[in-house]
């Protein structure tokens, strides 16, 4: 009976798998950000449902394995070495699990940063949020606190949602958010990440190539983030095509069809 | 290293001398009590606060007067300075200090019952604010 079994079966759940599998087209290998790093390119990837790439401690040496380990280091997947980590233990954000893996910060003094790097000029990021109080907070800064963008904030902040970036724009789960030549302010920002929900915020055509030594998250002073991390990709910008993958691949991290 | 999750809250004048200690306890303690807090949100700090996963050790000292004071001492020592508290000193201190592990306990239905705590709402029924910056 095996004999016989093995060669029906094995067509029959291709038929059935395909239409269903993530993918790009047929015969198309499935998306990851893998791709946008292939000739050097410059940026970070960080996947928290990887847990090979997450560590107790700072130095790499104690591996994350379970629910509500702290997570001192956090590799990048992008090969460029950016490596997060947190040398504080009471700072480290912890790994969480509610369907998606990710990093939760806990608004008081969690952050992770990288060591020295080299960002460009015209840079998208794209990350897979979920806010859990209505508390300001910095997406992204550079680890001196220099520079910055994403503030959330829903009353009483300045105009712009950033500084030391150029001037990038904002969507929010694919959806653009109103900037333009003023950019997004902080509170626009703040209306369209409701509380609780997953989003995946894209801030595109930063300008990352002044001041920009490291690249930090969660601990920005008075304005700690207070949510969860499911997924970062910081790529040189891409077209909307390439936007639309990065968008769809950490949407799906989180439940999200984008 | 074991580590215990708790938020703990010390009054200003007092960090400094505590993150030095904390330092003495392992290398991943350093940085602690750098988020200030007030009782109405504004500066100056009158607190300080670390959230997450602290060494036992160091937990276990913030409980109790002796232990810290034994700690303290051969801080001090290491570091090459003089004794900066007397036990009667860590004592009225730490008494001044807050410590939660996650938990309260609130009437539910009439019973006093443990609920969990995050650190944010810690720190509200301590009576305090996060220090609020402006970038």
């Amino acid at each position: 009976m095996p004999v016989i079994r093995s060669p029906i079966r094995s067509p029959i759940r291709s038929a059935i798998r395909s239409p269903f599998a993530y993918n790009y087209g047929a015969g198309a290998a499935a998306f990851t950000p893998a791709s946008l790093y292939t000739s050097g390119q410059l940026g970070a990837w960080y996947d928290p449902s990887d847990l090979t790439t997450l560590f107790q401690d700072s130095a790499g040496t104690t591996a994350v394995t379970a629910v509500t380990q702290p997570v001192g280091k956090a590799l990048d997947k992008s090969g460029r070495s950016n490596h997060l980590s947190q040398a504080t233990a009471s700072a480290r954000p912890l790994l969480g699990t509610t369907g998606a893996k990710y990093l939760t910060f806990d608004g008081i003094d969690d952050g992770l940063s990288t060591g020295a790097l080299t960002l460009g000029a015209d840079m998208d990021c794209f990350i897979a949020l979920r806010r859990n109080s209505t508390a300001s907070g910095v997406l992204a800064f550079e680890s001196t606190a220099a520079s910055y963008f994403g503030v959330v904030q829903a009353a009483g902040g300045a105009a712009l949602a950033d500084g030391g970036v150029g001037s990038p724009t904002y969507s929010v789960n694919g959806t653009a958010l109103n900037g333009g030549a003023t950019g997004t302010t902080r509170v626009q920002l703040d209306a369209a990440m409701p509380i609780g929900n997953w989003c995946v915020v894209e801030v595109k055509d930063l300008n990352l190539s002044v001041g920009w030594a490291s690249f930090a998250l969660g601990n920005y002073p008075g304005f700690a983030l207070n949510g969860d991390i499911a997924g970062i990709v910081l790529a040189p910008a891409g077209d909307a095509t390439s936007r639309q993958k990065i968008r769809t691949y950490l949407g799906a991290k989180v439940g999200l069809s984008l | 290293m074991i580590y215990e999750q708790a938020t703990i809250i010390v009054p200003s004048a007092f960090a400094t001398a505590l993150r030095n200690l904390s330092q003495t306890l392992g290398a991943d303690t350093a940085g602690m009590f750098i988020v200030g807090l007030s009782p109405d949100g504004t500066a100056p700090a009158t607190h300080f606060v670390s959230s997450g996963g602290m060494p036992v050790s160091f937990v276990r000292a913030m409980e109790s007067p002796a232990l810290f004071n034994s700690v303290a001492q051969a801080d001090y020592t290491q570091i090459g300075v003089a004794d900066l508290f007397s036990l009667a000193q860590i004592t009225t201190t730490l008494a001044s200090c807050f410590v939660s592990y996650g938990t309260t306990t609130a009437i539910v239905n009439s019973v006093s019952t443990t609920v969990s705590e995050t650190p944010r709402d810690f720190i509200a029924r301590m009576g305090f604010k996060m220090v609020v910056a402006t970038i």
